[in-house]
C-alpha cells in the first residue's frame, strides 16, 4: 500500500511540528531542562489542591524522568541500570501498595474515582493478556486475531478441572473450600494455571498448525474465524452429541475458590491465605496474586525476547524469507510463539475465573471483539 | 504464472503431505455433496425452495463481498471497517424509510417506488462519502507504513462506526416494516417464494451489471485495474494514484449503502452489530471466490448463502441455525488452507 508523496492543499502539521520540534532542539541542554522542570512542577503543583493523589503519582513518575539515563550500579558480575529497574520496582511497589490507599484518595481528574478493587483485579488480568499477545503479535508479528479463544479455553479449563460440572467424577486434589463428598472434579488453582497454560498452548498449536502458510492479514482473518468459531462450540457445547462440555450459555457455576490450603496458611504464620473467598477483603487478595502472576508474565515476556528464540522471533518478524534462509526454522518457531503466546492468556482467566465464580462464554455479542483492545494495547506497548 | 507452474512441478520439499491435503479437501467437498444429494432426493420441494431463499441472500452477500473485494484488489487491505459501514447504510435507509416517507406494511405503488429510489440513493451516496472519508482519515497517512498498521485502523474504524450504531440504533434489534409485499409470488410444493425476496434478488442484478461495466469498460474502470496491478506503474502512466483509490472507495461504499437497504428489506430487523457477522461472512464469501476478483465475490456469495440458508433450512442431518457461524468460518479456514487463491483467483505471495 503506497500512496505517492504530498496530500493536496491541507497544511502541512508535520513540518509545522518538526519545525518547532528543531527549534526546541536548538537551545542550550540547561535551558531545556530548566524549562521542563518548570513546566512539570506547575503540572504537579496545579494538581496539588484539588488531585493530591495523581499529583503524587506525577511527581513520582517525574522524579523518575530526571534519573539520567547512563546512571548504573557497578556489582562485580554487571552493570544495573538504574532507570531500567526503579522504573518498574517504583509502579509494582505502588500498584502494591494501592489497595490500603484507594479509599483514602480523592478522584482522578476527568475520569472520576479511582478504580474499584475488582475492577483493578481485571486491569491485572488484561495486562497478562496484553504480554501474551504481544510476544504472538509484537515479538513474533503474526497478527492474531482470535486471542480471545485462548482466553476461553483457559477459563473452561479451569472450570472443567475445579467445579461440578463433571459430576460423575469425584476427583480431589489440593482443592480448598469443597466438602469431601462433592462431585466433579477439583484440583488445585496453582496446578490448575500450569494445566491451563499447557492446554492452550497446545489449542494454540492446533490453532497454528493450519495457519503456517499464511501470512500478514490471511493469517488475521483466520485467527479471527477461530476466534468466532471457538465461543458458538462453547455457546452450543451443551449438547455435542449428547454430551455437556460447557453448559452452554448458562456457563460453568460454581468455581472452586482458590486459596493456599490450611498447611501452607499455617507455615506462613497466616499470611498466605487459607481461602480467598473466606476473606473479608477478598478482591486485594486476588489483586496481589494477578500482580505476582502479571510480574512473572512480563519477567518471563522479557527474558523470552533476549532469549535465542525470541531472537529468531524478531528476525522471523523482520523478513521471514531472510530469516528462514539464516536457518532459523520456520514451524517451530512459529509454533513456539503461539504455544508462549497462549499460555498467560489462560492463567490469567484461570485466575478471573477463580475470582467470578463462574466461566461462561457471554452471550452478549460485544464481548466478541474485545481482542480489538487487547491488540490496541499490545501495539501501543510496542 | 509461471512462477506458480514451477512451483507445482518441483518437489514440495518444504511443505510435504500436499497430496494428502488436496485429499483431505476433497473428501470434504465430496461428503457435503452426498449429503445435498440426499437432501434433495428426501424433499425435492423443500431442496428448491431454500435454494431460492439462499440465491437471494447470496446476492445481497454478494454486493458487500464485492466492495471487499474492489478494496482488496486495490489496496491489499481487508477493509474492516466495511460491515460497519453497510450497517450505518441499513440504519440511514431504515431512517429515511420509515421516519421520512413514513412507509408502513402497505403502501400504494406510486409512493413506493419513488421512496425506495431515494433512499437507495440517499443510502448508497452516505455511505460511499463515509467509506471515502475513512479511507482519507485513516488509512491514507498510514500509506508507508507497515501493511499490519492500515488493517488494525480497520479494525478501529469498524469499532467506531459500530458505536455510532449503537448510539442511533440501541442495543436491541429495531424491526424495520414489511415495505415490500410478503405475498407469495409462487409456490413449490408448500414452500413461498415471496414478492419481498424476488424484489430484494432482482435488485442486485442491475447493480451487479453496472458495476461489472464500470470496472471492465470504462477508463476509470481501466484506471482501477491498472492501479490495482501495479500502482508505480500506474502512476507514471498519468493515472491519479490517490484518486483512483477514493473512487474505488466511493463504490465499494455505495455497494455497502445498497445492500443495507436491500438486508434491511430482506430481513425486517436491523441491529448494530450486524456489520460485524455479515462482514465477515461477505469477507468469507470474497475469499472463497477469490480475493479481488469480482465474480469470484459474487459466486462465493452465492455459495455462501446457500450454504447457510441450507444449513438452515434442510431437514436431514443438517447442523441448524446454531452452526452457521461455525461452518462459514470452517470454510474460510479450509479455504485458506487448502486452496488460499480461491476458486477463481490467482495465486498471490500471501496465501501460498
Amino acid at each position: 500500500m503506497t500512496y505517492p508523496k504530498g496530500t493536496g492543499g491541507a497544511p502541512d502539521l508535520r513540518a509545522i511540528w518538526r519545525q518547532q520540534r528543531e527549534r526546541w532542539q536548538k537551545l542550550p541542554e540547561q535551558t531545556r531542562q530548566r524549562v521542563t522542570l518548570a513546566i512539570q512542577a506547575a503540572i504537579v503543583i496545579a494538581f496539588l489542591p484539588l488531585w493530591w493523589g495523581f499529583a503524587t503519582l506525577l511527581a513520582i513518575f517525574f522524579a523518575l524522568y530526571w534519573i539520567p539515563r547512563d546512571l548504573a550500579i557497578s556489582t562485580p558480575w554487571r552493570r544495573i541500570p538504574i532507570r531500567a529497574t526503579v522504573t518498574p520496582l517504583v509502579a509494582l511497589t505502588l500498584a502494591i501498595i494501592y489497595p490500603f490507599v484507594r479509599d483514602g484518595i480523592d478522584t482522578l481528574p476527568g475520569v472520576g474515582p479511582w478504580p474499584q478493587m475488582d475492577t483493578a483485579v481485571i486491569m491485572t488480568v488484561y495486562a497478562m493478556m496484553a504480554v501474551g499477545l504481544n510476544i504472538v503479535v509484537g515479538y513474533a508479528g503474526l497478527l492474531d486475531l482470535g486471542y480471545v479463544a485462548f482466553y476461553a479455553v483457559g477459563a473452561y479449563t479451569a472450570a472443567w478441572f475445579a467445579s461440578v460440572q463433571f459430576a460423575k467424577r469425584n476427583i480431589h486434589f489440593g482443592d480448598v473450600g469443597v466438602g469431601v463428598g462433592v462431585p466433579g472434579i477439583h484440583i488445585s488453582i496453582w496446578i490448575l494455571i500450569l494445566l491451563a497454560g499447557i492446554v492452550t498452548a497446545f489449542i494454540g498449536v492446533v490453532i497454528g498448525l493450519p495457519t503456517l502458510r499464511l501470512r500478514g492479514d490471511y493469517l488475521a482473518i483466520v485467527t479471527l474465524g477461530f476466534g468466532e468459531i471457538l465461543p458458538q462450540v462453547a455457546r452450543n457445547g451443551d449438547n455435542l452429541g449428547g454430551f455437556n462440555l460447557t453448559n452452554g450459555p448458562n456457563g460453568i457455576t460454581p468455581i472452586d475458590p482458590p486459596g493456599f490450603g490450611k498447611t501452607l496458611h499455617g507455615a506462613t504464620g497466616g499470611f498466605l491465605p487459607d481461602n480467598y473467598l473466606a476473606l473479608a477483603n477478598r478482591n486485594n487478595a486476588y489483586f496481589w496474586t494477578g500482580l505476582v502472576l502479571l510480574a512473572i508474565t512480563v519477567f518471563a515476556s522479557i527474558r523470552l525476547r533476549d532469549s535465542r528464540l525470541g531472537r529468531a522471533w524478531i528476525a522471523l518478524r523482520e523478513d521471514e524469507v531472510a530469516a528462514a534462509s539464516m536457518g532459523i526454522p520456520l514451524v517451530r518457531t512459529k509454533l513456539l510463539a503461539y504455544a508462549t503466546g497462549a499460555a498467560p492468556a489462560p492463567s490469567s482467566r484461570a485466575s478471573r475465573a477463580r475470582r467470578s465464580r463462574t466461566t461462561s462464554r457471554s452471550t452478549s455479542p460485544r464481548s466478541s471483539s474485545r481482542w480489538s483492545s487487547w491488540a490496541g494495547w499490545a501495539t501501543s506497548g510496542g | 504464472m509461471t512462477a506458480s507452474a514451477t512451483t507445482e512441478t518441483l518437489p514440495a520439499k518444504g511443505l510435504p503431505r500436499i497430496g494428502v491435503m488436496s485429499a483431505i479437501g476433497l473428501l470434504l467437498v465430496a461428503l457435503v455433496l452426498v449429503w445435498l444429494g440426499v437432501n434433495l432426493a428426501k424433499e425435492p420441494a423443500a431442496f428448491a425452495s431454500v435454494f431460492l431463499d439462499g440465491l437471494t441472500l447470496g446476492l445481497v452477500y454478494g454486493l458487500i463481498a464485492l466492495g471487499y473485494s474492489l478494496v482488496y484488489g486495490i489496496l491489499e487491505l481487508i477493509n474492516f471497517a466495511h460491515g460497519d459501514i453497510f450497517m450505518l447504510g441499513s440504519w440511514i435507509s431504515f431512517t429515511i424509510m420509515a421516519r421520512r416517507f413514513h412507509l408502513g406494511d402497505t403502501n400504494s405503488v406510486g409512493k413506493l417506488i419513488p421512496a425506495l429510489l431515494v433512499t437507495m440513493l440517499a443510502a448508497m451516496l452516505f455511505c460511499a462519502l463515509l467509506n471515502t472519508a475513512t479511507e482519507r482519515v485513516a488509512y491514507r497517512p498510514l500509506s508507508g507504513a507497515p501493511r499490519l498498521a492500515p488493517l488494525i485502523t480497520a479494525i478501529g474504524m469498524s469499532f467506531i462506526f459500530q458505536n455510532v450504531g449503537l448510539n442511533r440504533l440501541g442495543p436491541a434489534p429495531v424491526s424495520v416494516p414489511n415495505v415490500l409485499s410478503h405475498n407469495a409470488v409462487f409456490t413449490i410444493g408448500g414452500h413461498e417464494y415471496r414478492w419481498y425476496q424476488l424484489i430484494v434478488g432482482l435488485t442486485t442484478l442491475p447493480v451487479l451489471a453496472g458495476l461489472m461495466y464500470l470496472v471492465q469498460r470504462t477508463r476509470q474502470g481501466k484506471a482501477m485495474r491498472a492501479t490495482a496491478q501495479d500502482q508505480d506503474a500506474a502512476a507514471m502512466m498519468g493515472i491519479n494514484v490517490n484518486r483512483t483509490i477514493s473512487f474505488t472507495f466511493f463504490i465499494a461504499g455505495s455497494l455497502a449503502g445498497a445492500a443495507g437497504l436491500l438486508y434491511a428489506l430482506y430481513t425486517t430487523n436491523i441491529q448494530y452489530d450486524q456489520g460485524f457477522t455479515l462482514g465477515l461472512i461477505a469477507f468469507t464469501a470474497a475469499v472463497l471466490g477469490g480475493i479481488g476478483n469480482l465474480p469470484g465475490a459474487v459466486l462465493g456469495a452465492v455459495l455462501i448463502g446457500m450454504i447457510q440458508q441450507f444449513n438452515e433450512g434442510l431437514s436431514w442431518h443438517s447442523p441448524g441455525s446454531d452452526w452457521t457461524q461455525s461452518i462459514v468460518f470452517s470454510i474460510l479456514i479450509l479455504i485458506l488452507v487448502f486452496r488460499p487463491e480461491g476458486l477463481l483467483g490467482e495465486r498471490t505471495p500471501e496465501g501460498a
